[in-house]
């Protein structure tokens, strides 16, 4: 590989639960008809990744870990919901940011991601940062990877979210 | 330390809709594997390149998508970076979508609220509006929609999100 590429951070979240949302093809659109629910019980999803090209939908997100009762209960309000949903717990996300919007960024992150097998569970960009989940047990794992790949400032230490707005 | 605050709008404010016309959408389908191949081949040889907005999931039947909304000038080029990877049989399958918009649009806290993915997406799909793929993450969402229906979205959205 070539020179390490800069990155000013590296952010990391609390844990989190990713949702896949199970299509029902020429049924009720699942995944918005989950995100509703998630509306009406005040669950924050703060990260969501969508696509529905041709007849493929798949629609996933992730909430705080702290929300599992909530979901619970949230989906026990919803039969039809329940069964089309399959979480995978504990995940993190590690955000790299700025982005540049580099494709060269984008390469070497997937790439490390591939090369040491480690689980993507949902990768998308923000304004400013590239965003990647994975198991939450293996962020620093991947962090140590990274550091080979990127310059990060002098003493920048990953930023672990500690601040934690809940909705009542 | 917990600190209680009430706050409540009707509409979310954002900071302005942002909408890019004319964009080719990438998607790569391939097994988890291919995410070395093509991480390499984008890291080593996309100097100068930018993507616009990018998006990856897992998928059932291959492994993992990768999406790439990009300028159509950039297009060939990755395209032919593509192919590298397909004859080398880490990229299963390619698909090409064009003219695509991309619409952006981010507000204060939203990646600590409830209900913004609802009231953008589902607020698309109840009026019938396709989403070709979408993406939220801090406090950004970002849509890929047809071209030819961004005005469409944008008039929805600005119905549901306030706008300066």
């Amino acid at each position: 590989m070539g020179a390490k590429l800069r990155v000013n951070g590296i952010k990391l979240s609390q844990e989190l639960i990713h949702i896949n949302v199970l299509a029902q093809p020429d049924k009720v659109p699942m995944f918005t008809h989950f995100l509703t629910s998630m509306a009406e019980n005040r669950i924050n999803c703060p990260i969501i990744f969508y696509s529905a090209m041709d007849s493929s939908v798949l629609g996933a997100c992730c909430v705080a870990a702290e929300d599992t009762g909530r979901l619970d209960r949230a989906l026990a309000l919803k039969p039809e919901l329940k069964d089309q949903v399959v979480r995978i717990a504990p995940v993190g996300a590690i955000s790299l940011f700025p982005h540049r919007y580099s494709l060269n960024l984008l390469g070497c992150l997937i790439h490390i991601m591939g090369q040491a097998s480690l689980p993507v569970y949902g990768l998308t960009a923000s304004l400013s940062s590239l965003t990647v989940t994975t198991d939450f047990e293996l962020l620093d794992h991947a962090i140590d990877l990274l550091k080979h790949h990127i310059r990060l400032p002098a003493q920048h230490a990953p930023l672990r979210s500690d601040l934690r707005i809940r909705a009542l | 330390m917990e600190t209680i605050a009430v706050y409540w709008e009707s509409r979310a404010k954002t900071y302005g809709f942002d909408t890019v016309q004319g964009l080719s959408l990438l998607q790569l389908a391939m097994q988890s594997d291919g995410l070395v191949n093509i991480g390499a081949l984008l890291q080593a040889h996309s100097s100068g390149k930018c993507f616009k907005w990018v998006l990856a999931q897992p998928c059932p039947l291959h492994g993992i998508r990768l999406f790439m909304a990009l300028k159509q000038e950039d297009v060939p080029g990755i395209e032919a970076l593509v192919n590298r990877a397909v004859e080398g049989g880490a990229v299963i399958d390619t698909q090409t979508t064009h003219p695509v918009a991309l619409i952006n649009f981010h507000g204060p806290h939203f990646g600590d609220r409830y209900g913004i993915a609802d009231a953008a997406l589902g607020t698309l799909r109840r009026k019938g509006l396709p989403i070709l793929a979408a993406g939220c993450s801090g406090a950004s969402v970002y849509l890929a929609v047809p071209d030819k229906l961004s005005a469409d979205v944008i008039t929805i959205l600005s119905k549901v999100f306030e706008s300066p």
